[in-house]
Protein backbone atom coordinates (compact mmCIF):
# COMPACT_ATOMS: atom_id res chain seq x y z
CA UNK A 1 0.00 0.00 0.00
CA UNK A 2 2.77 2.38 1.05
CA UNK A 3 4.89 1.57 -1.97
CA UNK A 4 1.83 1.78 -4.23
CA UNK A 5 1.40 5.38 -3.14
CA UNK A 6 5.00 6.12 -4.14
CA UNK A 7 4.55 4.25 -7.42
CA UNK A 8 1.56 6.45 -8.21
CA UNK A 9 3.58 9.58 -7.33
CA UNK A 10 6.37 8.37 -9.63
CA UNK A 11 4.02 7.97 -12.59
CA UNK A 12 2.60 11.48 -12.02
CA UNK A 13 6.13 12.92 -11.77
CA UNK A 14 7.13 11.26 -15.03
CA UNK A 15 4.12 12.79 -16.80
CA UNK A 16 4.89 16.24 -15.39
CA UNK A 17 8.56 15.92 -16.39
CA UNK A 18 7.54 14.97 -19.92
CA UNK A 19 5.59 18.24 -20.23
CA UNK A 20 8.27 20.47 -18.68
CA UNK A 21 11.01 22.09 -20.75
CA UNK A 22 11.78 24.79 -23.26
CA UNK A 23 10.02 23.10 -26.21
CA UNK A 24 6.24 23.43 -25.80
CA UNK A 25 4.76 20.00 -25.15
CA UNK A 26 1.21 19.78 -23.78
CA UNK A 27 -1.51 17.16 -23.51
CA UNK A 28 -2.53 17.93 -27.10
CA UNK A 29 0.94 17.14 -28.41
CA UNK A 30 1.03 13.93 -26.35
CA UNK A 31 -2.29 12.74 -27.74
CA UNK A 32 -1.14 13.63 -31.27
CA UNK A 33 2.06 11.66 -30.60
CA UNK A 34 0.04 8.63 -29.55
CA UNK A 35 -2.13 8.99 -32.67
CA UNK A 36 1.03 9.26 -34.82
CA UNK A 37 0.17 12.73 -36.18
CA UNK A 38 2.78 14.81 -34.36
CA UNK A 39 5.48 16.48 -36.47
CA UNK A 40 8.96 14.93 -36.49
CA UNK A 41 10.72 17.70 -34.57
CA UNK A 42 8.49 17.52 -31.49
CA UNK A 43 8.24 13.74 -31.51
CA UNK A 44 12.05 13.53 -31.58
CA UNK A 45 12.18 15.88 -28.60
CA UNK A 46 9.68 13.74 -26.69
CA UNK A 47 10.86 10.27 -27.68
CA UNK A 48 14.59 10.71 -28.16
CA UNK A 49 15.47 13.49 -25.71
CA UNK A 50 12.96 13.83 -22.88
CA UNK A 51 11.77 10.25 -22.45
CA UNK A 52 15.20 8.55 -22.21
CA UNK A 53 16.35 11.31 -19.88
CA UNK A 54 13.30 10.81 -17.63
CA UNK A 55 13.71 7.04 -17.58
CA UNK A 56 17.45 7.35 -16.87
CA UNK A 57 16.82 9.82 -14.02
CA UNK A 58 14.30 7.46 -12.43
CA UNK A 59 16.56 4.40 -12.76
CA UNK A 60 19.73 6.12 -11.52
CA UNK A 61 17.89 7.84 -8.65
CA UNK A 62 16.33 4.52 -7.66
CA UNK A 63 19.71 2.77 -7.73
CA UNK A 64 21.53 5.40 -5.66
CA UNK A 65 18.79 5.69 -3.04
CA UNK A 66 18.14 1.96 -2.60
CA UNK A 67 21.90 1.35 -2.33
CA UNK A 68 22.03 4.10 0.30
CA UNK A 69 19.30 2.35 2.27
CA UNK A 70 21.11 -0.99 2.16
CA UNK A 71 24.51 0.54 3.03
CA UNK A 72 22.99 2.39 6.01
CA UNK A 73 21.47 -0.86 7.27
CA UNK A 74 24.68 -2.78 6.74
CA UNK A 75 26.85 -0.19 8.51
CA UNK A 76 24.16 0.20 11.19
CA UNK A 77 24.45 3.91 10.70
CA UNK A 78 21.57 6.05 9.45
CA UNK A 79 24.12 8.65 8.34
CA UNK A 80 26.08 6.32 6.06
CA UNK A 81 26.16 6.97 2.34
CA UNK A 82 27.08 4.84 -0.69
CA UNK A 83 30.12 7.10 -1.10
CA UNK A 84 31.51 5.40 2.03
CA UNK A 85 32.37 2.27 0.08
CA UNK A 86 34.59 4.37 -2.18
CA UNK A 87 32.56 3.90 -5.35
CA UNK A 88 32.00 7.59 -6.15
CA UNK A 89 35.54 8.69 -5.35
CA UNK A 90 37.03 5.78 -7.31
CA UNK A 91 34.82 6.63 -10.26
CA UNK A 92 35.80 10.30 -10.03
CA UNK A 93 39.51 9.42 -9.98
CA UNK A 94 39.33 7.14 -13.02
CA UNK A 95 37.11 9.61 -14.88
CA UNK A 96 39.70 12.35 -14.24
CA UNK A 97 42.56 10.08 -15.36
CA UNK A 98 40.64 9.36 -18.55
CA UNK A 99 39.95 13.04 -19.21
CA UNK A 100 43.54 14.15 -18.57
CA UNK A 101 45.43 11.30 -20.24
CA UNK A 102 42.91 9.73 -22.60
CA UNK A 103 40.54 10.77 -25.32
CA UNK A 104 37.25 12.38 -24.46
CA UNK A 105 34.50 10.13 -25.74
CA UNK A 106 31.54 9.92 -23.35
CA UNK A 107 31.46 6.11 -23.56
CA UNK A 108 35.14 5.89 -22.58
CA UNK A 109 34.56 8.32 -19.71
CA UNK A 110 31.62 6.27 -18.43
CA UNK A 111 33.51 3.01 -18.76
CA UNK A 112 36.59 4.21 -16.91
CA UNK A 113 34.40 5.75 -14.17
CA UNK A 114 32.68 2.40 -13.76
CA UNK A 115 35.98 0.52 -13.56
CA UNK A 116 37.27 3.08 -11.04
CA UNK A 117 34.17 2.78 -8.87
CA UNK A 118 34.35 -0.99 -8.69
CA UNK A 119 38.14 -1.00 -8.12
CA UNK A 120 37.87 1.39 -5.17
CA UNK A 121 35.06 -0.69 -3.68
CA UNK A 122 37.09 -3.85 -4.10
CA UNK A 123 39.99 -2.15 -2.30
CA UNK A 124 37.70 -1.13 0.60
CA UNK A 125 36.43 -4.72 0.82
CA UNK A 126 39.98 -6.08 0.64
CA UNK A 127 41.44 -3.79 3.31
CA UNK A 128 38.49 -3.69 5.68
CA UNK A 129 36.53 -6.79 4.86
CA UNK A 130 38.59 -9.76 5.92
CA UNK A 131 36.88 -10.51 9.19
CA UNK A 132 37.45 -6.95 10.34
CA UNK A 133 34.84 -5.02 12.26
CA UNK A 134 32.44 -2.67 10.57
CA UNK A 135 34.29 0.35 11.97
CA UNK A 136 37.60 -0.83 10.43
CA UNK A 137 35.81 -1.03 7.15
CA UNK A 138 34.33 2.45 7.56
CA UNK A 139 37.82 3.79 8.23
CA UNK A 140 39.17 1.93 5.20
CA UNK A 141 36.41 3.57 3.14
CA UNK A 142 37.27 7.01 4.46
CA UNK A 143 40.98 6.50 3.74
CA UNK A 144 40.42 5.24 0.19
CA UNK A 145 37.97 8.09 -0.46
CA UNK A 146 40.59 10.59 0.69
CA UNK A 147 43.32 9.02 -1.46
CA UNK A 148 41.10 8.97 -4.56
CA UNK A 149 39.93 12.54 -4.05
CA UNK A 150 43.49 13.80 -3.59
CA UNK A 151 44.27 12.08 -6.92
CA UNK A 152 41.36 13.99 -8.49
CA UNK A 153 42.77 17.20 -6.98
CA UNK A 154 46.22 16.52 -8.43
CA UNK A 155 44.79 15.73 -11.86
CA UNK A 156 42.67 18.89 -11.76
CA UNK A 157 45.84 20.84 -11.03
CA UNK A 158 47.62 19.25 -14.00
CA UNK A 159 44.71 19.55 -16.42
CA UNK A 160 44.12 22.16 -19.10
CA UNK A 161 41.18 24.56 -18.75
CA UNK A 162 38.97 22.50 -21.06
CA UNK A 163 39.82 19.26 -19.25
CA UNK A 164 39.18 20.91 -15.89
CA UNK A 165 35.74 21.98 -17.07
CA UNK A 166 34.90 18.41 -18.14
CA UNK A 167 36.12 17.01 -14.81
CA UNK A 168 34.19 19.49 -12.69
CA UNK A 169 31.03 19.19 -14.78
CA UNK A 170 31.18 15.41 -14.43
CA UNK A 171 31.81 15.71 -10.70
CA UNK A 172 28.66 17.81 -10.31
CA UNK A 173 26.46 15.28 -12.09
CA UNK A 174 24.23 15.79 -15.10
CA UNK A 175 21.70 13.86 -17.13
CA UNK A 176 22.26 16.01 -20.19
CA UNK A 177 22.56 13.97 -23.39
CA UNK A 178 20.83 10.88 -22.01
CA UNK A 179 19.84 8.44 -24.77
CA UNK A 180 18.31 4.99 -25.08
CA UNK A 181 21.74 3.30 -25.18
CA UNK A 182 22.47 4.72 -21.74
CA UNK A 183 19.04 3.59 -20.56
CA UNK A 184 19.85 0.10 -21.84
CA UNK A 185 23.15 0.06 -19.90
CA UNK A 186 21.38 1.37 -16.81
CA UNK A 187 19.12 -1.71 -16.72
CA UNK A 188 21.83 -3.33 -14.58
CA UNK A 189 20.51 -1.06 -11.80
CA UNK A 190 16.98 -2.48 -11.44
CA UNK A 191 18.46 -5.98 -11.45
CA UNK A 192 20.78 -5.20 -8.56
CA UNK A 193 17.99 -3.30 -6.75
CA UNK A 194 15.80 -6.41 -6.90
CA UNK A 195 18.71 -8.52 -5.62
CA UNK A 196 19.17 -6.00 -2.78
CA UNK A 197 15.49 -6.40 -1.96
CA UNK A 198 15.98 -10.15 -1.48
CA UNK A 199 18.45 -9.27 1.30
CA UNK A 200 15.91 -7.21 3.30
CA UNK A 201 15.37 -9.66 6.14
CA UNK A 202 19.11 -10.30 6.74
CA UNK A 203 19.61 -6.52 6.63
CA UNK A 204 16.94 -6.06 9.31
CA UNK A 205 18.68 -8.63 11.49
CA UNK A 206 22.19 -7.22 11.02
CA UNK A 207 21.08 -3.85 12.43
CA UNK A 208 21.11 -5.61 15.84
CA UNK A 209 24.87 -6.18 15.53
CA UNK A 210 27.21 -8.66 13.80
CA UNK A 211 27.19 -11.12 16.69
CA UNK A 212 23.42 -10.95 17.12
CA UNK A 213 22.97 -11.48 13.37
CA UNK A 214 25.09 -14.62 13.55
CA UNK A 215 22.96 -15.90 16.44
CA UNK A 216 19.96 -15.43 14.17
CA UNK A 217 21.54 -17.36 11.31
CA UNK A 218 22.90 -14.47 9.21
CA UNK A 219 26.57 -14.45 8.23
CA UNK A 220 27.45 -10.78 8.44
CA UNK A 221 30.59 -11.27 6.37
CA UNK A 222 28.76 -12.87 3.47
CA UNK A 223 25.98 -10.28 3.72
CA UNK A 224 28.56 -7.49 3.73
CA UNK A 225 30.21 -8.74 0.52
CA UNK A 226 26.85 -9.20 -1.18
CA UNK A 227 25.44 -5.78 -0.24
CA UNK A 228 28.61 -3.89 -1.08
CA UNK A 229 28.96 -5.52 -4.48
CA UNK A 230 25.30 -4.93 -5.36
CA UNK A 231 25.45 -1.30 -4.17
CA UNK A 232 28.71 -0.77 -6.08
CA UNK A 233 27.07 -2.12 -9.25
CA UNK A 234 24.08 0.22 -8.90
CA UNK A 235 25.99 3.31 -7.89
CA UNK A 236 28.95 2.50 -10.17
CA UNK A 237 26.75 2.31 -13.27
CA UNK A 238 24.77 5.37 -12.12
CA UNK A 239 27.86 7.48 -11.49
CA UNK A 240 29.42 6.34 -14.75
CA UNK A 241 26.38 7.48 -16.72
CA UNK A 242 25.51 10.69 -14.92
CA UNK A 243 28.47 11.78 -12.77
CA UNK A 244 28.37 12.19 -9.00
CA UNK A 245 24.93 12.94 -7.61
CA UNK A 246 25.23 14.18 -4.07
CA UNK A 247 22.98 13.57 -1.07
CA UNK A 248 20.38 11.33 -2.69
CA UNK A 249 21.74 8.13 -1.12
CA UNK A 250 21.85 9.75 2.29
CA UNK A 251 18.59 11.71 2.45
CA UNK A 252 16.10 9.47 0.66
CA UNK A 253 16.34 6.36 2.91
CA UNK A 254 16.09 8.68 5.89
CA UNK A 255 12.88 10.21 4.53
CA UNK A 256 11.43 6.78 3.80
CA UNK A 257 12.22 5.59 7.34
CA UNK A 258 10.49 8.65 8.76
CA UNK A 259 7.40 7.93 6.68
CA UNK A 260 7.22 4.15 6.72
CA UNK A 261 9.50 2.84 9.51
CA UNK A 262 12.74 0.87 9.32
CA UNK A 263 11.77 -2.52 7.90
CA UNK A 264 14.06 -2.99 4.88
CA UNK A 265 11.32 -4.85 3.04
CA UNK A 266 9.69 -1.42 2.73
CA UNK A 267 12.73 0.86 3.04
CA UNK A 268 14.52 -0.58 -0.02
CA UNK A 269 11.66 -0.43 -2.55
CA UNK A 270 10.42 2.80 -0.94
CA UNK A 271 13.85 4.40 -1.32
CA UNK A 272 14.09 3.20 -4.92
CA UNK A 273 10.76 4.84 -5.79
CA UNK A 274 11.36 8.05 -3.85
CA UNK A 275 14.94 8.27 -5.16
CA UNK A 276 13.58 8.01 -8.70
CA UNK A 277 10.98 10.71 -8.02
CA UNK A 278 13.46 13.12 -6.41
CA UNK A 279 16.21 12.77 -9.01
CA UNK A 280 13.60 13.26 -11.73
CA UNK A 281 12.29 16.34 -9.92
CA UNK A 282 15.81 17.74 -9.48
CA UNK A 283 16.67 17.07 -13.11
CA UNK A 284 13.46 18.68 -14.33
CA UNK A 285 14.35 21.77 -12.25
CA UNK A 286 17.94 21.65 -13.56
CA UNK A 287 16.80 21.83 -17.18
CA UNK A 288 13.86 24.23 -16.62
CA UNK A 289 15.13 26.94 -14.25
CA UNK A 290 17.59 28.52 -16.69
CA UNK A 291 16.15 26.99 -19.90
CA UNK A 292 17.51 26.59 -22.52
CA UNK A 293 20.72 26.53 -20.41
CA UNK A 294 21.16 23.79 -17.79
CA UNK A 295 22.39 23.53 -14.22
CA UNK A 296 24.27 20.39 -13.14
CA UNK A 297 21.71 18.26 -11.29
CA UNK A 298 24.17 17.44 -8.48
CA UNK A 299 24.11 21.10 -7.47
CA UNK A 300 20.34 20.99 -7.05
CA UNK A 301 20.30 17.71 -5.09
CA UNK A 302 22.98 19.03 -2.72
CA UNK A 303 21.51 22.52 -2.47
CA UNK A 304 18.03 21.27 -1.60
CA UNK A 305 19.04 18.01 0.10
CA UNK A 306 21.65 19.51 2.43
CA UNK A 307 19.56 22.10 4.29
CA UNK A 308 16.53 19.79 4.30
CA UNK A 309 18.62 17.07 5.89
CA UNK A 310 19.85 19.44 8.59
CA UNK A 311 16.22 20.36 9.31
CA UNK A 312 15.26 16.68 9.57
CA UNK A 313 18.12 15.96 11.95
CA UNK A 314 17.18 18.82 14.22
CA UNK A 315 13.50 17.86 14.21
CA UNK A 316 14.28 14.23 14.93
CA UNK A 317 16.63 15.07 17.77
CA UNK A 318 13.71 16.66 19.59
CA UNK A 319 11.56 13.54 19.32
CA UNK A 320 14.08 10.98 20.50
CA UNK A 321 14.94 9.86 24.00
CA UNK A 322 18.67 9.72 24.60
CA UNK A 323 19.47 6.48 26.37
CA UNK B 1 23.00 -33.74 28.41
CA UNK B 2 21.92 -30.82 26.23
CA UNK B 3 25.05 -28.74 26.80
CA UNK B 4 28.37 -30.35 27.57
CA UNK B 5 31.82 -28.82 27.78
CA UNK B 6 34.97 -30.90 28.16
CA UNK B 7 38.35 -29.31 28.89
CA UNK B 8 37.40 -26.03 27.21
CA UNK B 9 40.05 -23.30 27.23
CA UNK B 10 40.24 -19.92 25.55
CA UNK B 11 43.43 -17.91 25.46
CA UNK B 12 44.07 -14.29 24.50
CA UNK B 13 47.80 -13.55 24.22
CA UNK B 14 49.20 -15.50 27.13
CA UNK B 15 46.14 -15.07 29.36
CA UNK B 16 43.74 -17.94 29.91
CA UNK B 17 40.33 -16.22 29.82
CA UNK B 18 38.64 -19.62 30.18
CA UNK B 19 40.70 -22.44 31.64
CA UNK B 20 39.96 -26.17 31.31
CA UNK B 21 36.23 -25.88 31.95
CA UNK B 22 34.04 -28.99 32.19
CA UNK B 23 30.29 -28.46 32.47
CA UNK B 24 27.17 -30.55 31.91
CA UNK B 25 23.69 -29.09 31.68
CA UNK B 26 20.71 -31.45 31.62
CA UNK B 27 17.46 -31.12 29.70
CA UNK B 28 15.29 -28.29 31.07
CA UNK B 29 17.87 -27.22 33.67
CA UNK B 30 18.44 -23.57 34.53
CA UNK B 31 22.10 -22.98 35.33
CA UNK B 32 23.23 -19.58 36.61
CA UNK B 33 26.83 -18.45 36.09
CA UNK B 34 28.08 -16.24 38.91
CA UNK B 35 31.47 -14.71 39.42
CA UNK B 36 33.39 -11.45 39.76
CA UNK B 37 33.99 -9.14 36.78
CA UNK B 38 36.55 -10.63 34.42
CA UNK B 39 35.93 -14.19 35.65
CA UNK B 40 35.28 -15.36 32.08
CA UNK B 41 31.48 -15.79 32.29
CA UNK B 42 30.60 -13.91 29.09
CA UNK B 43 33.50 -15.54 27.21
CA UNK B 44 32.25 -18.96 28.31
CA UNK B 45 28.81 -18.05 26.97
CA UNK B 46 30.38 -16.99 23.65
CA UNK B 47 32.22 -20.32 23.46
CA UNK B 48 28.98 -22.24 24.03
CA UNK B 49 27.09 -20.12 21.48
CA UNK B 50 29.76 -20.74 18.83
CA UNK B 51 30.84 -17.12 18.39
CA UNK B 52 34.30 -17.95 19.77
CA UNK B 53 36.27 -21.09 18.96
CA UNK B 54 37.99 -22.72 21.95
CA UNK B 55 41.76 -23.10 21.99
CA UNK B 56 41.27 -26.65 23.24
CA UNK B 57 38.44 -28.88 24.37
CA UNK B 58 35.01 -29.49 22.91
CA UNK B 59 31.65 -27.77 23.22
CA UNK B 60 28.59 -29.85 22.40
CA UNK B 61 25.04 -28.59 22.21
CA UNK B 62 22.20 -31.10 21.79
CA UNK B 63 24.79 -33.81 21.15
CA UNK B 64 26.55 -32.03 18.28
CA UNK B 65 29.82 -30.11 18.28
CA UNK B 66 28.76 -26.49 18.12
CA UNK B 67 31.24 -25.60 15.37
CA UNK B 68 29.98 -28.31 13.13
CA UNK B 69 26.48 -26.82 13.13
CA UNK B 70 25.60 -24.66 10.12
CA UNK B 71 24.59 -21.07 10.90
CA UNK B 72 20.90 -21.74 10.23
CA UNK B 73 20.82 -24.88 12.39
CA UNK B 74 22.74 -23.09 15.13
CA UNK B 75 20.19 -20.26 15.09
CA UNK B 76 17.35 -22.74 15.52
CA UNK B 77 19.16 -24.58 18.31
CA UNK B 78 20.70 -21.78 20.38
CA UNK B 79 18.97 -18.56 21.40
CA UNK B 80 21.39 -15.94 22.72
CA UNK B 81 20.86 -12.64 24.50
CA UNK B 82 24.09 -10.66 24.47
CA UNK B 83 24.93 -7.97 27.00
CA UNK B 84 24.42 -4.87 24.90
CA UNK B 85 22.48 -4.60 21.68
CA UNK B 86 23.09 -1.32 19.88
CA UNK B 87 20.14 -0.78 17.57
CA UNK B 88 20.05 2.66 15.99
CA UNK B 89 17.06 2.47 13.67
CA UNK B 90 13.45 3.35 14.45
CA UNK B 91 11.99 -0.16 14.26
CA UNK B 92 8.79 -0.80 16.19
CA UNK B 93 9.04 -3.07 19.22
CA UNK B 94 7.11 -5.75 17.34
CA UNK B 95 9.50 -5.62 14.37
CA UNK B 96 12.47 -6.11 16.71
CA UNK B 97 10.80 -9.08 18.43
CA UNK B 98 9.89 -10.54 15.02
CA UNK B 99 13.62 -10.66 14.12
CA UNK B 100 13.80 -13.56 16.57
CA UNK B 101 11.68 -15.58 14.14
CA UNK B 102 14.01 -15.02 11.17
CA UNK B 103 15.85 -18.37 11.57
CA UNK B 104 12.59 -20.05 10.62
CA UNK B 105 12.47 -18.56 7.12
CA UNK B 106 11.51 -15.24 5.61
CA UNK B 107 7.87 -16.27 5.16
CA UNK B 108 7.39 -17.41 8.76
CA UNK B 109 6.19 -14.56 10.95
CA UNK B 110 5.12 -16.59 13.98
CA UNK B 111 2.43 -13.95 14.52
CA UNK B 112 0.72 -15.93 17.27
CA UNK B 113 4.00 -16.24 19.21
CA UNK B 114 4.66 -12.51 18.88
CA UNK B 115 1.12 -11.68 20.07
CA UNK B 116 1.54 -13.95 23.08
CA UNK B 117 4.89 -12.43 24.05
CA UNK B 118 3.80 -8.83 23.55
CA UNK B 119 0.69 -9.53 25.64
CA UNK B 120 2.40 -11.35 28.47
CA UNK B 121 5.24 -8.85 28.85
CA UNK B 122 2.87 -5.88 28.32
CA UNK B 123 5.06 -4.41 25.58
CA UNK B 124 3.68 -1.55 23.47
CA UNK B 125 4.18 -3.33 20.16
CA UNK B 126 3.90 -0.24 17.97
CA UNK B 127 6.25 1.96 19.98
CA UNK B 128 9.40 3.17 18.24
CA UNK B 129 12.32 1.27 19.80
CA UNK B 130 14.45 4.42 19.86
CA UNK B 131 11.93 6.25 22.04
CA UNK B 132 12.07 3.50 24.68
CA UNK B 133 14.00 3.64 27.95
CA UNK B 134 16.97 1.33 28.60
CA UNK B 135 14.82 -1.11 30.58
CA UNK B 136 12.07 -1.19 27.95
CA UNK B 137 14.64 -1.87 25.24
CA UNK B 138 16.10 -4.70 27.31
CA UNK B 139 12.64 -6.22 27.68
CA UNK B 140 12.10 -6.07 23.91
CA UNK B 141 15.45 -7.79 23.33
CA UNK B 142 14.54 -10.50 25.85
CA UNK B 143 11.21 -10.99 24.05
CA UNK B 144 13.12 -11.30 20.75
CA UNK B 145 15.25 -14.13 22.13
CA UNK B 146 12.18 -15.79 23.67
CA UNK B 147 10.53 -15.65 20.23
CA UNK B 148 13.58 -17.44 18.82
CA UNK B 149 13.29 -20.45 21.15
CA UNK B 150 9.53 -20.38 21.84
CA UNK B 151 7.94 -23.81 21.40
CA UNK B 152 11.36 -25.36 20.68
CA UNK B 153 11.43 -27.09 24.10
CA UNK B 154 14.18 -29.67 24.33
CA UNK B 155 15.26 -29.05 20.71
CA UNK B 156 16.99 -25.80 21.74
CA UNK B 157 18.97 -24.10 24.51
CA UNK B 158 18.88 -20.52 25.76
CA UNK B 159 21.94 -18.47 26.77
CA UNK B 160 21.44 -15.08 28.41
CA UNK B 161 24.07 -12.59 29.53
CA UNK B 162 22.81 -10.39 32.37
CA UNK B 163 19.18 -10.28 31.23
CA UNK B 164 17.74 -8.71 34.39
CA UNK B 165 20.14 -5.80 34.92
CA UNK B 166 17.94 -3.01 33.57
CA UNK B 167 14.52 -4.47 34.40
CA UNK B 168 12.17 -3.24 37.11
CA UNK B 169 10.74 -5.68 39.67
CA UNK B 170 7.50 -6.35 37.82
CA UNK B 171 9.28 -7.25 34.61
CA UNK B 172 11.86 -9.33 36.44
CA UNK B 173 9.01 -11.43 37.87
CA UNK B 174 7.39 -11.77 34.43
CA UNK B 175 10.66 -12.80 32.78
CA UNK B 176 11.41 -15.32 35.54
CA UNK B 177 7.96 -16.83 35.18
CA UNK B 178 8.53 -17.29 31.42
CA UNK B 179 12.02 -18.72 32.03
CA UNK B 180 10.56 -21.31 34.42
CA UNK B 181 7.83 -22.22 31.96
CA UNK B 182 10.34 -22.64 29.13
CA UNK B 183 12.49 -24.81 31.41
CA UNK B 184 9.47 -27.04 32.11
CA UNK B 185 9.05 -27.51 28.36
CA UNK B 186 12.60 -28.93 28.28
CA UNK B 187 14.55 -25.81 27.26
CA UNK B 188 17.95 -25.80 28.99
CA UNK B 189 19.26 -22.40 30.01
CA UNK B 190 22.51 -20.81 31.07
CA UNK B 191 22.10 -17.35 32.55
CA UNK B 192 24.95 -15.04 33.53
CA UNK B 193 24.07 -12.67 36.37
CA UNK B 194 25.46 -10.61 39.21
CA UNK B 195 22.48 -10.62 41.55
CA UNK B 196 23.06 -13.57 43.88
CA UNK B 197 19.53 -13.38 45.36
CA UNK B 198 18.05 -13.54 41.90
CA UNK B 199 20.33 -16.46 41.06
CA UNK B 200 19.07 -18.32 44.14
CA UNK B 201 15.50 -17.70 42.97
CA UNK B 202 15.76 -19.00 39.44
CA UNK B 203 18.64 -21.52 39.38
CA UNK B 204 18.41 -25.29 39.42
CA UNK B 205 22.19 -25.28 39.59
CA UNK B 206 24.79 -22.58 40.11
CA UNK B 207 28.30 -22.28 38.66
CA UNK B 208 30.79 -20.10 40.52
CA UNK B 209 33.56 -18.90 38.25
CA UNK B 210 36.81 -17.15 39.03
CA UNK B 211 39.89 -16.41 36.88
CA UNK B 212 38.54 -18.44 33.95
CA UNK B 213 37.95 -21.61 35.95
CA UNK B 214 35.01 -23.20 37.75
CA UNK B 215 35.26 -22.88 41.54
CA UNK B 216 32.07 -24.78 42.32
CA UNK B 217 29.14 -26.32 40.48
CA UNK B 218 26.04 -27.74 42.10
CA UNK B 219 22.70 -26.98 43.73
CA UNK B 220 21.94 -23.54 45.19
CA UNK B 221 22.39 -24.71 48.78
CA UNK B 222 25.69 -26.44 47.99
CA UNK B 223 27.28 -23.57 46.08
CA UNK B 224 25.92 -20.34 47.58
CA UNK B 225 27.71 -20.76 50.89
CA UNK B 226 29.57 -18.05 52.79
CA UNK B 227 32.92 -19.79 52.37
CA UNK B 228 32.63 -20.30 48.61
CA UNK B 229 31.23 -16.81 47.95
CA UNK B 230 33.91 -15.13 50.08
CA UNK B 231 36.60 -17.11 48.31
CA UNK B 232 35.21 -16.27 44.85
CA UNK B 233 34.40 -12.58 45.34
CA UNK B 234 37.21 -11.81 47.85
CA UNK B 235 34.80 -9.95 50.12
CA UNK B 236 33.04 -10.86 53.40
CA UNK B 237 29.60 -12.36 52.81
CA UNK B 238 26.68 -13.23 55.08
CA UNK B 239 24.13 -15.68 53.72
CA UNK B 240 20.60 -15.02 54.95
CA UNK B 241 17.58 -16.95 53.80
CA UNK B 242 15.24 -14.02 54.53
CA UNK B 243 15.72 -11.24 52.00
CA UNK B 244 14.26 -7.83 52.82
CA UNK B 245 11.97 -7.92 49.80
CA UNK B 246 10.60 -10.77 47.79
CA UNK B 247 8.12 -10.55 44.91
CA UNK B 248 5.17 -12.87 45.53
CA UNK B 249 4.71 -15.52 42.89
CA UNK B 250 1.53 -15.14 40.91
CA UNK B 251 -1.50 -17.25 41.82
Amino acid sequence: MKTLFLLFALVISMCVALLAGSAPVGFQELSRLLAGTLDDGLSTIILEIRLPRIVLAVIVGAGIASSGAAIQGLFRNPLADPALIGVSAGAALFASIYVVFGASTPVGLAFSAFVGGLSATWLVLYVGGRGASISTMLLAGIAINAIALSGVGLLSYLSTDAQLRTISFWALGSLNGADWTQVLISLVIPVSTILLLTQSQPLNVVTLGDEEAEHLGVSHQRLRRRIILLAAMSVGVGVALTGVIAFLGLVVPHLVRMMFGSNHQIVIPGSALLGGILLLFADTCARSILAPAELPVGIITALVGGPFFVYLLMREQKNRVLV
Amino acid sequence: MTISLAGVSYVVGSKHIVNEVDLEVGCGEVVVLLGPNGAGKSTLLKLISGILVPESGTVKVLGKKVHELGLAERARSIGVLTQRVALDFPFTAREVIAMGRSPYGAGVSGAAILDELVDELAIDADQDYLTMSGGERQLVQIARVFAQVWERGEKAVLLMDEPMTALDMKHQVQVISILRRLAKSGLSQIVVMHDINMAATIADKVVLMSSGGIVAFGSVSDVLTETLLEETFSTPVEVSKQPYFRAKSRP
